[in-house]
């Protein structure tokens, strides 16, 4: 198990990003308040703590949506993607002063708990016009609220990297939620064609980025056929940058095969942090270097340098006229493997 | 990214060119942001011009009645025959809940009808659209005082207006003149209904094609019972028949609990409410 949990300090990157979100709330929410004010006299202020607060975690949602593909369609998003965490925990934090207050607003005060009013007020659940469309929200914020609470490295180590990325791919099924959230709620009452398209524009943005990065990795994902020894062709040894990697698909599984000091590894694709892509990264200090979030590999046997202890799995390379071949048996993670030596001329 | 270009988030600084692309990136970012904020601020319905004052206090002076809902009667001056002309204010409790319990009480230890008392309340006032209503924001401290009246108080003029089919939508009072905007339609819909269930008497808000709006309170034979079932038709259009009433500055309309659910399985129209669509009192 990793340590790097507790490694990980607040650098000045981080910092950068963290004020860059920060400034950004500001600006939406003052923008938000000084239209308001001008445009729309007699709004109360928890109406407008409401809708400012709601329509700004949506669109926060979006860019957070899109830093993923973006970055698999051009490393030079990949800044965006190394602190998404604290942009999807501010996220979180704006939507829950949404729904609460929506919650105090509506329900409280009342005859009954006010959660329990959430989903037993409005019982029209056979009506699509009619709705209850708050109770799409609260799934919604209870499923950041999940991910918020899990997105630190301490409970992906905890519970198991599988589990957690499935709980965190449910970002999805709140997207959706939040998409009816607001087509049945807000644009029922009050029907409006700049509200209804930009969440269009928002929703074709989002798929279509998802669908353009997709078929651009399925593309580069196809499998290489087996030779007579049951070795791939990776490809001529020029096209491996120095320091850098090309990746292959064998048995399904993602390779990348490493150019360095003369010498070529293979190690799997597969950052043990959050399954970052390790060939989109490059050897820094002798160690492969996750373009994601920076966690370390030596290239000739998988294993993160002392103190820390991910290990990856390794394979052998063949190196025969310029040609590069991999045999595609994985060994045990963190087991050595020679690298083979590109001979000078 | 040039090829020698790599970030690595944990040093302090990324690579040159980078920044600067980064820095545009942002910038088209925070522009697209503030759009949206313009956008979907400058987007909103027209607020109603209703108040709530909330935090301040007020102190009023009439008779209380119960029937046909908890109000404040006032007296605002006579009519050329020399009757009084009164207005109704509706009295709501703090929260999501009615007042007739804390008048009951009263009842109860003045061992008097209440219409043989003047009060003087104090709580927040709620307005606009020519109505009125007060909420008893310290609940049963509420009432500083009763004495009894000398003289019977002034009568209560009842027009019969006839059994009447009346479309509209159904709010809570107390949100729709002031303390919530907008207080009705599908986002409201879950407040009113919290609102009438907890007590507050619920109102029939119906629109002629000039746009003139009537209110209209309901009634039914137990209140008791009935504000639970007709609260769960708040917050949409729907028709409702009853026997109509003049009292005062209020239309009053007594309507049929059973009838109630045969309302329930109505079709709705789909699409805006009020006050954006043409609601019509059918007579
Ligand atoms: C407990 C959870 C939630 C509740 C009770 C809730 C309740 C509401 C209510 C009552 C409205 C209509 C308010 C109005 O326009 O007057 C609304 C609108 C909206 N909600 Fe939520 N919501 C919840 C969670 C969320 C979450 C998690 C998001 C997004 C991340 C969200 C996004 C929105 C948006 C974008 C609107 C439209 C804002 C506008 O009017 O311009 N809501 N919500
Ligand atoms: S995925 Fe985070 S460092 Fe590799």
């Amino acid at each position: 198990m990793g340590h790097r949990y507790t490694a990980v300090l607040w650098n000045r990157q981080k910092k950068i990003y963290d004020l860059v979100i920060l400034l950004a709330i500001f600006l939406y929410l003052l923008l938000f308040i000084l239209t308001a004010r001008f445009l729309s006299p007699g709004i109360t202020g928890e109406t407008m703590v409401i809708r400012a607060t709601g329509s700004l975690a949506l669109l926060m949602l979006h860019v957070i949506l899109s830093i993923g593909p973006l970055c698999r369609l051009n490393r030079r998003f990949l800044p965006l993607l190394y602190n998404r965490r604290h942009l999807g925990v501010s996220m979180f934090v704006i939507a829950a002063i949404h729904g609460v207050f929506s919650v105090l607003q509506f329900h409280s005060l009342g005859n009954v708990n006010p959660l329990v009013s959430v989903f037993a007020s409005n019982q029209d659940y056979d009506s699509l016009h009619n709705f209850p469309f708050q109770t799409l929200g609260f799934l919604g914020l209870t499923i950041f609220f999940l991910m918020a609470a899990t997105s630190h490295d301490f409970w992906l180590a905890n519970l198991g990297p599988r589990f957690w990325k499935t709980l965190h791919m449910m970002v999805y099924v709140a997207y959706g939620l939040i998409i009816m959230h607001v087509m049945l709620g807000i644009v029922q009452s009050e029907p409006s064609v700049i509200l209804v398209t930009l969440l269009g524009a928002g929703f074709l943005w989002i798929s279509g980025l998802h669908l353009w990065a997709g078929f651009k990795e399925a593309a580069a994902d196809r499998e290489k056929s087996l030779d007579r020894r049951g070795y791939v062709l990776v490809g001529e040894l020029g096209q491996i940058p120095e320091n850098g990697a090309v990746t292959v698909v064998v048995n399904g599984e993602k390779v990348a095969v490493f150019r360095y000091d003369g010498k070529l590894s293979a190690i799997s694709n597969v950052c043990k942090h959050q399954n970052g892509p390790l060939g989109e990264g490059k050897i820094v200090d002798g160690c492969v270097t996750c373009p994601w979030h920076g966690y370390q590999y030596l290239p000739h046997n998988g294993c993160s340098p002392p103190p820390f202890t991910e290990k990856v799995a390794t394979y052998d390379v063949l190196l025969e006229e310029e040609k590069v071949y991999l045999n595609p048996k994985p060994y045990p993670e963190g087991t050595t493997r020679n690298p083979a030596i590109i001979r000078q001329n | 990214m040039r090829k020698n270009e790599f970030y690595i988030g944990y040093l302090p600084k990324a690579p040159g060119t980078l920044a600067r692309w980064l820095r545009g990136i942002i910038a088209v970012l925070l522009a697209l942001l503030s759009l949206v904020a313009v956008f979907v601020a400058g987007n909103q319905q027209p607020f109603a011009e209703t108040y709530f004052e909330y935090g301040k206090s007020t102190q009023l002076k009439g008779v209380v009645s119960l029937t046909p809902v908890p109000r404040l009667i006032v007296k605002t001056g006579v009519d050329l025959k020399g009757q009084a002309v009164t207005k109704s204010i509706l009295l709501v409790n703090f929260g999501k809940s009615g007042a007739a319990e804390i008048f009951h009480n009263v009842e109860k230890t003045s061992g008097r009808p209440l219409t043989a008392l003047e009060f003087t309340l104090q709580g927040s006032l709620i307005y606009g659209e020519g109505k009125v209503v007060f909420e008893l924001t310290d609940q049963h401290a509420s009432v500083l005082d009763y004495v009894p009246l000398n003289q019977p108080y002034y009568p209560v003029k009842m027009n019969d207006l006839g059994e009447q089919s009346i479309y509209g939508e159904i709010i809570d009072p107390k949100c729709y003149f002031g303390v919530m905007k907008p207080g009705f339609g599908k986002v409201h819909r879950s407040c009113a209904i919290r609102c009438i269930s907890g007590g507050i008497s619920p109102v029939m808000v119906t629109k002629n094609e000039n746009g003139d709006k009537q209110f209209i309170l309901l009634t039914a034979d137990n209140s008791a019972t009935s504000s639970h079932k007709i609260s769960k038709l708040a917050g949409k259009p729907l028709t409702i028949n009853g026997q109509l009433t003049q009292m005062d500055d209020w239309l009053v309309l007594h309507y049929n609990e059973q009838e109630l659910a045969k309302i329930q399985h109505q079709k709705f129209v789909a699409g805006p409410l009020l006050p954006h669509q043409g609601i019509t009192i059918c007579n």
